[in-house]
C-alpha cells in the first residue's frame, strides 16, 4: 500500500533515478517501520513531481497510523504499570475508533479491580465495613464476589471472636453444625476447626475454674484442676490457678493454726515468715492480733498490781480497737484510784482544796456515773472535815473577838468528829471560869473598889494570874491612898506636902508628878504674891498718870475748839473771796464784749473819716479849678484893659473865694487825716484790750475755782479739828476712867495678896527672885508702865514673870508664857 | 504896651520853688493845668515837649531847668502859662511850666526896684525888676529875654509854623 502511489508517480513522471530514490526512500521507510521507528519520514527534497507527491502521501499515511498507535501505546503502557487512565475522549475513525472503545471498556473493567483492591486493602487492616458494590463483567465479577465472600467469613469470625471475648461460647454449636456436621467449610478449612477447638478449650477451662471455685466455697482447699486435660497456655493458666490456690491455702492454714491457738488462750509468737501482698496483710493482722493479746497480758499485769494497791503501773503499749479501749479503761481506773489516793493524801495534809473539783464532776452531780458511790463518799468526808475546820475556826475567831460564850453545836458532827468538837467546847469552859472571876474583880477596881480580890483557888497559870491581879489591886489601893492624903493637905493650903514612900514604875512617876504639882503650885503662888504687890503699886502710878493725861486732854480740847472757830471764820472769808472772784469774772467777760463792740465802732468811724477825706479832696479840686478859672478870667480882664476892670474885680473875688475854700478844704482834710489816725490807734488799743480782758476773766475764774477748793479744804480741816476735839474729849474721859480703874486694880491686888496668904508656902516670895532674874528676857510680856517704881524690891524681873491684862471687869492673872518657863524652869525646880 | 510905666501895671504871679515870680499880664494868654506833653525827640532838656492848644502845637519850656534849677515835678498845682513871646520880631506862643500860679496883681512902678547886679542866681538880663509886695520881693521877668538867645532856635523852629498860621 505504501509503495504504490509513489511507484506510480515515479514511473509516470520521472526517470529511473527518481524511481530509484523513491524506491530507496520507501525501502528505508519500510525498514524503519519494521524496526519500529515510526517517526521516520520520507525525504521529499530528493524527488520531484509525482514521486514527491507519492512520498508525501506515504508520510501522511504514516502519520494517520502512528497517532492512534501512540495513544494506544501510551494507554496500554499506563495500564500495564497498574495506572488506570481516563477514558479516551479523542475521536478516531473507523478501526481506530473500535480500538479506542475497546480500550475504554478495558479501562472500566479495571475499575472493578480497583474497587476489589480497595476492599481488600481495608480487609487487610481489619476494616470489614466495605463491600465491592460495583457491577462488573466476567472475571471482574468473580473477583468481586470472592472478595465479598471473604469479607463475610471474616465478619462472622470477628463476631464469634467478639462473643468469645464476651464469654459467649454459644457459637460453638453453630460452628460444629457447619457443612452438615463436618465442622468445616471445605476440606482444607482449618479455620473453623481451629475456632471450634479454641472454643472447646476455653469451655474446658471454664468448667475447671468453676469446679475449683465450687470446691473452694465448699472448703475443699485441696481440690486442684487436672492440667493434663489442657495444653499450652491454657495448661499454664490452670497451673497458675493451682499454684495460686497453693499459695493461698498455705498462709490460710498458718492463720487457722494461730487463731486456733489464740482461741485456746495460747498467745503464739509473731509470724516472722515473709508473705507477699494480701498474705502479708493477713500476716500483719494476725501479728497485730497477737499484739492486742499482748495488751491483754499487760492489762492483766497492771490489774494484778492494782489488786495489791500498787497504782504506779499503767498500760503503756499502743493497741488497736477493743484492746486500746480496754487499755484506756484500765488506765482511767488507775487514774481514778490514783486521784483518790492523792486526795486522801491531801486530806491527810489538811488540804481540802480538791473538794470543789469533786463537786464539779459529772456536770455538777458530784459523781462520775449513776452508780458512783465513791466520789459522793469522798465529798461527804471532806465536807465533814471542812465543817469541823470551820467550826473550830469560828470558835477561835469568837475567842479573838472576846465572845467566850460561843460554842460549837456538837450535834452537827458525828462519831469521832463529835468527840473532838465536844473536847474543844469543854476546854473553853475550863478557861472561861477564871477569866470571868478576873473580869469581876477588874470591874470592881474600875468602879474604884481597890479592895476587891480573887478569893478562889486556882492552879498553874490561873494561880499566877490571880496573884498578879491581887497585887495590882494592893498597889493601886496604896497609891491612891497616898495621893489622896497629899492632895488633901494641899487643899488645906499646905503646898509643901509631899509623898515620901517609894513606888515602882508608873506609880513612881505619879508620885513624882504629884510632888512636882505641889512644887509648881507653891512656886506659882509665890510669884503671884510678888506680882500682886507689883500690880498694886503699878496701878497707883497708873492712876496718877491717867489723871495728868485727863487734864492734858481737857486743855487740848479747848485749844481744838478755838482752832475750829478760827477755821470757820476762814471758811467764810474764802467763800466771800470766791463770790467776789465770780462777780469779777462776769464783769470782765462783759467788758471784753463791750471792748469788742467799741473796736467795731472805731473801725466804722475810721472808714467814715476816710470817706469824708475823699469827698473833701473833691471840693479841693473844685476850688482849684475855680481858682484857675478865676485867674484866666483875670488874665482876660487884664488883657481887655480898662473894659475888663470890673470883670477883673469879680474874677479876683472869685479867685479869693476859691482860694479860701481850697484852704478850708485842705484844713478839713488834714483834720480828717489826723482823726483817722487817732481812731485807728484807738481801734488797735481796743483790740489789744480784748484779749487782756479775756485773760483777766480766765485768771479770775481760776481764782474762783481755787477759792472753792480752798473752801472745801478748809471745811475738811474744820471737820478734822472737830473730830480731833471729840477724840481728845474721849481721851480725857478714858484717862479718867483709867485712873479709876487702876485704883480699883490696886485694891484687887491687895485682896489677892491676902488670898494668897492662905497658902503655906516654902518662902515668902523673896526666894523666887532668882528665878525671875532668869526670865528677864521675857519682860516684854509685862504691860505695866511704871516698871521702875512698881516693886519696892526694885525687881522688874519679877513682874516679867507674869503678864497682867487690865480690863474694866477685873484682873486676869496668867502664867508667863510656857516656852520661857520650860526653857529655864526645870533646872530651877530640881533645887527644891 | 511897653510904655505903660506910668500907670500901675498888672502882673501874673507864679512860683518856682519858693520864690514868687511875675510876668506882665499883657504877654500872658491863659493858664492851663499841666496834664501831659508829647515828647519831641532831639530837643533840649528844658523843652518838655509840645501840647495841643486848640489845634495849635505849643512847645512847653521848663522854666526851672531854663533857669538852672531842678526839673519841675508835676503836682496838682503845676500849671502851664501860655505866653506870647516876641523873638527877633516874631511873635511865638510858648508854654512856660510853673510850680504854681498865684494871682493877677497890680503893682505901682514905685514899688518896683531895678534888678540887682549881683546876688541872684539868675542872669539878671531876664529880670526887668524886683517888685516889693508884703515885705517880700516878686521877681518880675522879662519874658522876651527869658526866651531869647540861640538856645531857643529849636523852640522857634518848632513854634514858627503855627505862629505863622496863627499870626
Amino acid at each position: 500500500m505504501k509503495s504504490n502511489p509513489s511507484t506510480k508517480r515515479a514511473t509516470n513522471r520521472q526517470s529511473g533515478s527518481d524511481q530509484q530514490v523513491l524506491m530507496s526512500e520507501i525501502l528505508r521507510l519500510s525498514d524503519a517501520a519494521k524496526a519500529g521507528r515510526l517517526s521516520e519520514r520520507a525525504d521529499l527534497s530528493k524527488v520531484d513531481g509525482e514521486s514527491r507527491e507519492l512520498l508525501d502521501g506515504v508520510n501522511q499515511m504514516l502519520d494517520a497510523f502512528v497517532r492512534p498507535l501512540k495513544v494506544v501505546n501510551e494507554y496500554v503502557g499506563r495500564i500495564s504499570k497498574g495506572e488506570i487512565p481516563d477514558m479516551i475522549t479523542d475521536n478516531f475513525l473507523g478501526d481506530f475508533n473500535e480500538i479506542k472503545n475497546s480500550l475504554n471498556q478495558c479501562t472500566g473493567s479495571l475499575g472493578g479491580l480497583i474497587e476489589s483492591s480497595e476492599v481488600l486493602k481495608r480487609l487487610a487492616v481489619n476494616d470489614h465495613t466495605r463491600r465491592v458494590d460495583g457491577k462488573y463483567l466476567g472475571i471482574f465479577a468473580d473477583v468481586s464476589k470472592a472478595v465479598n465472600d471473604v469479607r463475610e467469613r471474616l465478619v462472622h469470625l470477628r463476631d464469634t471472636a467478639q462473643n468469645i471475648s464476651n464469654g459467649d461460647l454459644s457459637d460453638l454449636e453453630q460452628y460444629k453444625k457447619i457443612s452438615e456436621g463436618a465442622g468445616r467449610r471445605s476440606e482444607n478449612d482449618q479455620l473453623v476447626p481451629a475456632f471450634i477447638r479454641m472454643m472447646e478449650a476455653i469451655q474446658q477451662m471454664v468448667d475447671d475454674a468453676s469446679m475449683l471455685s465450687k470446691a473452694a466455697s465448699d472448703g475443699k482447699l485441696s481440690t486442684r484442676a487436672d492440667i493434663s486435660k489442657h495444653h499450652g497456655d491454657f495448661a499454664r493458666i490452670l497451673v497458675g490457678v493451682n499454684d495460686t490456690l497453693d499459695s493461698v491455702v498455705g498462709p490460710l492454714n498458718i492463720a487457722a493454726k494461730y487463731v486456733d491457738r489464740i482461741s485456746k488462750g495460747d498467745i503464739p509468737e509473731k509470724i516472722t515468715d515473709n508473705y507477699n501482698g494480701d498474705f502479708n496483710e493477713i500476716k500483719n493482722n494476725l501479728n497485730q492480733c497477737i499484739d492486742g493479746l499482748a495488751g491483754l497480758v499487760e492489762n492483766n499485769i497492771v490489774l494484778q498490781h492494782m489488786a495489791v494497791n500498787d497504782y504506779t503501773h499503767r498500760v503503756e503499749g499502743k493497741y488497736q480497737g477493743i484492746f486500746a479501749e480496754v487499755a484506756e479503761a484500765i488506765n482511767q481506773v488507775q487514774e481514778r484510784i490514783q486521784h483518790i489516793q492523792n486526795t486522801a493524801q491531801n486530806i491527810s495534809n489538811g488540804d481540802l482544796s480538791d473538794l470543789d473539783q469533786y463537786r464539779k464532776l459529772g456536770n455538777g452531780t458530784g459523781r462520775r456515773s449513776e452508780n458512783d458511790k465513791l466520789v459522793p463518799a469522798l465529798i461527804r468526808m471532806m465536807e465533814a472535815i471542812q465543817q469541823m475546820g470551820s467550826d473550830v475556826n469560828m470558835l477561835s475567831r469568837a475567842a479573838v473577838e472576846g465572845k467566850l460564850s460561843t460554842r460549837v453545836d456538837a450535834s452537827k458532827h458525828q462519831g469521832d468528829f463529835r468527840k473532838i468538837v465536844q473536847g474543844v467546847d469543854d476546854t473553853l469552859d475550863a478557861v472561861i471560869g477564871p477569866l470571868q472571876e478576873v473580869s469581876k474583880v477588874m470591874s470592881k477596881m474600875m468602879e474604884g473598889d481597890f479592895s476587891a480580890r480573887i478569893m478562889a483557888d486556882y492552879q498553874g497559870d490561873f494561880d499566877l494570874l490571880k496573884k498578879a491581879i491581887n497585887s495590882v489591886g494592893e498597889s493601886l489601893r496604896k497609891t491612891v491612898e497616898d495621893v489622896g492624903t497629899v492632895l488633901t493637905e494641899m487643899a488645906n493650903g499646905d503646898l509643901t506636902a509631899k509623898i515620901a514612900a517609894d513606888y515602882k514604875g508608873d506609880f513612881s512617876s505619879i508620885k513624882n508628878s504629884i510632888n512636882q504639882l505641889g512644887q509648881a503650885l507653891d512656886r506659882v503662888m509665890i510669884e503671884i504674891s510678888g506680882s500682886a504687890e507689883n500690880v498694886a503699886s503699878g496701878s497707883q502710878q497708873l492712876s496718877s498718870t491717867s489723871e495728868q493725861m485727863s487734864q492734858g486732854a481737857t486743855e487740848q480740847a479747848s485749844a481744838a475748839e478755838e482752832a475750829s472757830s478760827s477755821m470757820e471764820e476762814m471758811v467764810s472769808n474764802i467763800k466771800q473771796n470766791a463770790d467776789n472772784a465770780h462777780q469779777t469774772e462776769s464783769i470782765a467777760t462783759r467788758s471784753s464784749q463791750d471792748a469788742k463792740i467799741g473796736g467795731e465802732s472805731v473801725k466804722q468811724t475810721v472808714e467814715a473819716m476816710k470817706k469824708i477825706a475823699n469827698k473833701i479832696s473833691i471840693i479841693e479840686e473844685i476850688a482849684r479849678q475855680t481858682n484857675l478859672l478865676a485867674l484866666n478870667a483875670a488874665i482876660e480882664a487884664a488883657r481887655a484893659g480898662d473894659h475888663g476892670k470890673g470883670f477883673a474885680v469879680v474874677a479876683s473875688e472869685v479867685r479869693k473865694l476859691a482860694e479860701r475854700s481850697q484852704a478850708a478844704a485842705g484844713e478839713i482834710n488834714q483834720l480828717a487825716g489826723s482823726s483817722v489816725e487817732i481812731a485807728e490807734k484807738a481801734g488797735e488799743m481796743l483790740s489789744k484790750l480784748v484779749p487782756d480782758i479775756q485773760k483777766t476773766a480766765e485768771l479770775v475764774q481760776e481764782i474762783s475755782g481755787a477759792s472753792a477748793e480752798q473752801s472745801t479744804g478748809a471745811n475738811q480741816i474744820n471737820k478734822a479739828i472737830q473730830q480731833l476735839d471729840q477724840v481728845i474729849q474721849q481721851n480725857a474721859s478714858a484717862s479718867e476712867e483709867m485712873s479709876a480703874t487702876s485704883e480699883e486694880l490696886a485694891g484687887q491686888a491687895e485682896a489677892m495678896k491676902e488670898a494668897i496668904g492662905f497658902f503655906k508656902l516654902s518662902s515668902n516670895g523673896r526666894q523666887v527672885k532668882g528665878i525671875a532674874e532668869r526670865h528677864a528676857q521675857s519682860a516684854k510680856a509685862a504691860h505695866m508702865t511704871n516698871k521702875a517704881t512698881a516693886s519696892p524690891k526694885g525687881s522688874p524681873l519679877k513682874e516679867a514673870r507674869s503678864s497682867i491684862v487690865t480690863k474694866p471687869n477685873g484682873h486676869i492673872i496668867s502664867l508667863d508664857d510656857e516656852h520661857a518657863y520650860n526653857g529655864n524652869g526645870d533646872a530651877e525646880f530640881e533645887k527644891y | 504896651m511897653d510904655d505903660n510905666t506910668v500907670e500901675a501895671a498888672q502882673y501874673l504871679t507864679f512860683k518856682l520853688e519858693d520864690e514868687v515870680y511875675a510876668t506882665d499880664i499883657s504877654r500872658v494868654r491863659e493858664v492851663l493845668e499841666y496834664s501831659r506833653v508829647t515828647k519831641v525827640p532831639r530837643t533840649p532838656d528844658y523843652m518838655r515837649g509840645v501840647i495841643n492848644l486848640r489845634g495849635r502845637v505849643v512847645p512847653v519850656i521848663d522854666l526851672k531847668l531854663r533857669f538852672g534849677m531842678s526839673r519841675t515835678e508835676q503836682t496838682v498845682n503845676t500849671c502851664v502859662i501860655i505866653v506870647e513871646v516876641n523873638l527877633e520880631g516874631e511873635s511865638i506862643i510858648i508854654g512856660a511850666l510853673a510850680d504854681s500860679v498865684q494871682e493877677v496883681i497890680e503893682m505901682d512902678p514905685s514899688v518896683i526896684e531895678p534888678p540887682p547886679r549881683i546876688g541872684t542866681k539868675l542872669n539878671t538880663d531876664f529880670i526887668s525888676g524886683m517888685g516889693k509886695r508884703d515885705e517880700r520881693f516878686v521877681i518880675i521877668l522879662d519874658i522876651n529875654k527869658v526866651f531869647s538867645g540861640e538856645r531857643l532856635d529849636m523852640v522857634k523852629a518848632t513854634a514858627a509854623e503855627p505862629d505863622m498860621t496863627g499870626a
